[in-house]
């Protein structure tokens, strides 16, 4: 009688885990980039410039705080600069389960776009 | 020239002090790019983003503290007025003039600072009843008259009558008699319960 129950768990806790949104690969992908500069200005200019998109800052600092609470990303305060009026900055890394969720992310779409004659030509 | 300081006490309403300290200060940095109109937009985006998370979490919590609020308001606004019957200067308030026409400065002065006065208290009862706890149970609140005074203005500008007055009492007059006085009170509440965090300085 507990297989059902154990089967219902692994299956919630696989779709908040490891399934990104296209926003927070965006973020994971520029966090990675970055390396040790990873910090809420720097990734968002740094998806800017990859992508041409313009992020909105509040949607950036929650999908930051949910990548965290989701163990995908960790971060740790660096130290006060005058330029910011005393005030320090956040810096973010990807965890190995966000690297693997990234992983997992990429392979899916190679897999879905596998075969599909238009990207063929396009990339050939 | 952004103010890092209310934006800090602001995001503390919403997130931990420190993740607050560090959004200030990202956002600080980018209003050199971008200006202050920028910042002011900026930070009303990312406060509303952090609470509409949160309340996505856990939407029966934050409608109590909703409820909650409006009890503690209600309760003190009578409460003001009451007192404002005992020493003899609640006249200010009766008789008002028509809708149309401005009320005059004495009349004015008393109801500002009355929904000040009402609205400051309310957001140090609820946000010392709320302690450290996030988002601070003034938000809510704060939205609530926000969303009041937004659908008052678009429910006007539908009819076909906005006045004047009525546009100036909710473009300033919510912010400054409501909104204001409501998040300072749960800002000085949230300071008091927690010690400054981490990454300021001061």
């Amino acid at each position: 009688m507990a297989r059902p129950v154990i089967f219902f768990y692994n299956v919630g806790l696989m779709s908040r885990n490891s399934h990104l949104g296209e926003f927070e690969q965006l973020v994971l992908l520029a966090i990675l980039r970055l390396g040790d500069d990873a910090y809420g200005v720097a990734i968002r200019d740094e998806i800017r410039c990859r992508t041409g998109r313009s992020t909105a800052p509040g949607a950036l600092y929650t999908t930051l705080e949910r990548l965290e609470r989701k163990g995908l990303v960790s971060s740790r305060l660096g130290e006060p600069t005058p330029e910011r009026g005393g005030r320090a900055k956040r810096y973010y890394a990807v965890s190995a389960a966000g690297e693997a969720a990234v992983e997992r992310a990429l392979r899916s779409y190679q897999s879905l776009l596998e075969g599909l004659r238009f990207f063929e030509k396009k990339h050939a | 020239m952004p103010n890092t300081l209310v934006a800090e006490e602001l995001l503390s309403l919403v997130t931990p002090r420190d993740r607050a300290v560090s959004i200030a200060g990202d956002l600080t940095e980018e209003a050199a790019r971008y200006g202050a109109i920028w910042f002011a937009g900026a930070l009303a985006g990312v406060v509303s983003a952090m609470f509409f998370g949160a309340f996505g979490r856990a939407k029966l919590r934050t409608a109590a503290m909703l409820v909650a609020g409006l009890a503690v308001w209600a309760v003190l606004y009578l409460l003001l007025r009451v007192g404002g019957l005992l020493l003899g200067i609640e006249g200010l308030a009766a008789g008002s003039a028509p809708p149309s026409d401005l009320l005059p400065p004495a009349m004015l002065a008393y109801l500002g600072g009355l929904l000040a006065a009402a609205n400051f208290l309310t957001g140090l009862v609820i946000g010392r009843a709320g302690g450290s706890s996030l988002p601070s149970p003034v938000m809510p609140l704060a939205l609530f008259w926000a969303a009041v005074a937004a659908m008052a203005f678009f429910a006007d500008l539908a009819a076909g009558r906005p006045t004047g007055y009525c546009t100036l009492v909710y473009v300033v007059g919510v912010p400054a008699f409501y909104i204001g006085p409501l998040l300072a009170g749960g800002v000085y509440a949230a300071r008091r319960a927690e010690p400054v965090g981490l990454g300021t300085a001061r």
